[in-house]
């Protein structure tokens, strides 16, 4: 499930400042590059990325079939259009593309993102709504499956989303509302609150920023 | 026929074992409460019934369930949906219709049935609980119970051999409860197999036939009404009826309000006389 697990790992204890940053810039570098190199070195930063952060890939990805639909359409477009070769690293680039913001939300605590927003410069209450719509996510995949269930013993089958999509909407709107309203009753303003993280940068973090700067000119004057 | 058979299921997610080696009979016509504290693995047997486990819930599944003979974990859920109906703990998780007619229709037209027939069910199931007039409304005005209401009509229209259903009446009045329970028991008069979860036992001291008590993933207690008189079911989180409660206190063995009410006037009339 997409929420953070609590553990001790170097990807745990980095600044989430510089797991943004490398959130950001890596994928940047990803999608603006289609070579066979780049597709090996994303998916052994990937891989690097997992095992620091002591989080597997079944963790990354519960559902493989759900991932494997996903990777085979970029894929196929490739194989198709393109080359065969194409399709291979369109599908490598978009598994890696995917485990980065994954890692970032199984690897950061909720309190740390909002204090890592505010930092850029993000109003706090978008800042808050950000990281809130992240914790929810879980929730809201939770709910899904009982949707798809509940369709499915009235024996839904079909392709037409609508059955799927309206009454998770609804759920969706209907949390809001009441997290909005619980949040009002206890008089909550993001603007008041003090930053809730300590924000400190390691010499991990700083390695962390000098080895993105590496790639970054390696994607410029290499790739 | 047996309605459901179960054979040394057992199911896990990931590491958490749910259903621990699970073997029970169900004959068609039985009404079986399911009772046991939240999280004892309710939901989970019942989602085997309909083999939603372990076809669509991913997790550790051995064993065998047949329903109706067939084996669901290998019969497609849609077909399954002809012959057991499955009423979930929150109706919000299902509607999306704009019309609580087509509402119902929806499953209806899941399982083959549309046209006349489909209507004619539907008005039928819609009339039955209580929403005759509300054919047109939009199903997402109408009030948490009437939406209740709505998911049992649905089940309802599909006129199944068994009806599986997950604490139905957890959200509802006392008023729609009675309403609920009372078309179940017309319902498993007519010969349909009912099998319910429930932590609150009141109704079901009245209306089931059986008992199963759920307890740590195994089934621990297998009998009539009369079990809830176990000290064991207080001692395990379940909300034993008020009525068997009083009873145990002088030292009778009733379980509802109305042979309680009864034998008390008995008793009364002899002190009297």
């Amino acid at each position: 499930m997409l929420t953070y697990l609590q553990r001790n790992s170097l990807g745990h204890s980095s600044d989430p400042r510089v797991k943004i940053i490398w959130v950001v810039v890596l994928m940047g570098i990803m999608f603006s590059t289609r070579t066979i190199e780049m597709a090996e070195l994303s998916l052994i930063i990937a891989l690097f990325a997992c095992v620091f952060s002591s989080v597997s890939f079944s963790e990354v990805f519960p559902k493989p079939r759900f991932l494997a639909f996903i990777l085979a359409m970029p894929f196929l477009f490739g194989y198709f259009f393109v080359s065969p070769q194409y399709g291979i690293i369109n599908s490598a680039i978009l598994l890696s593309a995917l485990t980065m913001p994954v890692l970032f939300i199984l690897t950061t605590e909720r309190k740390a993102i909002v204090a890592a927003l505010r930092f850029f410069k993000l109003p706090p209450s978008t800042a808050f709504s950000l990281a809130l719509s992240l914790h929810f996510l879980p929730v809201f995949e939770k709910k899904f499956d009982l949707v798809r269930v509940a369709q499915s013993s009235r024996g839904y089958s079909g392709k037409n989303p609508i059955p799927l999509a309206v009454p998770l909407m609804h759920s969706v709107l209907r949390k809001t509302k009441s997290l909005s309203t619980s949040l009002d009753a206890r008089a909550f303003d993001p603007d008041r609150i003090p930053m809730p993280y300590d924000l400190k940068m390691k010499t991990m973090d700083w390695f962390a920023l000098l080895v993105l700067g590496g790639l970054v000119l390696a994607r410029i004057y290499y790739f | 026929m047996l309605a459901v058979q179960i054979d040394k299921l057992s199911f896990s997610y990931s590491d958490k074992p749910i259903l621990s080696g699970i073997s029970v009979k169900i004959k068609q016509g039985e009404f079986v409460g399911l009772v046991g504290k939240t999280g004892c693995g309710k939901s989970t047997l019942l989602l085997t019934l309909n083999g939603i486990i372990p076809q669509m819930v991913n997790g550790n599944f051995s064993g065998t369930v047949l329903t109706l003979g067939k084996d669901a974990t290998k019969t497609p859920v849609h077909e399954l949906a002809r012959s057991v109906a499955f009423v979930f703990q929150d109706p919000e998780d299902q509607i999306f219709s704009l019309r609580v007619e087509d509402e119902v229709l929806f499953g209806l037209s899941n399982i083959g049935i549309a046209g006349d027939e489909a209507k004619r069910r539907a008005l039928e199931a819609l009339r039955t609980v209580g929403l005759g007039e509300h054919l047109d409304s939009d199903p997402h005005t109408l009030s948490y119970g009437q939406k209740q209401k709505l998911a049992f009509a649905c089940a309802l229209a599909v006129e199944p051999e068994i009806f599986v259903l997950d604490e139905p009446v957890s959200n509802l009045d006392h008023f729609s409860s009675d309403e609920v329970y009372s078309i179940l028991g017309k319902l498993n008069k007519s010969g349909k197999t009912i099998i319910i979860a429930e932590h609150d036992t009141e109704w079901l001291a009245e209306y089931a036939s059986r008992i199963l008590f759920l307890n740590n993933g195994k089934i621990e207690a297998d009998g009539g009404p009369q079990i809830l008189f176990d000290n064991k079911f207080e001692a395990a989180g379940v909300k034993v009826p008020c009525a068997v409660k009083i009873s145990k206190e002088i030292g009778e063995s009733l379980l509802t309000p109305s042979q309680l009410i009864t034998r008390l006037k008995q008793k009364v009339k002899l002190k009297k006389r």
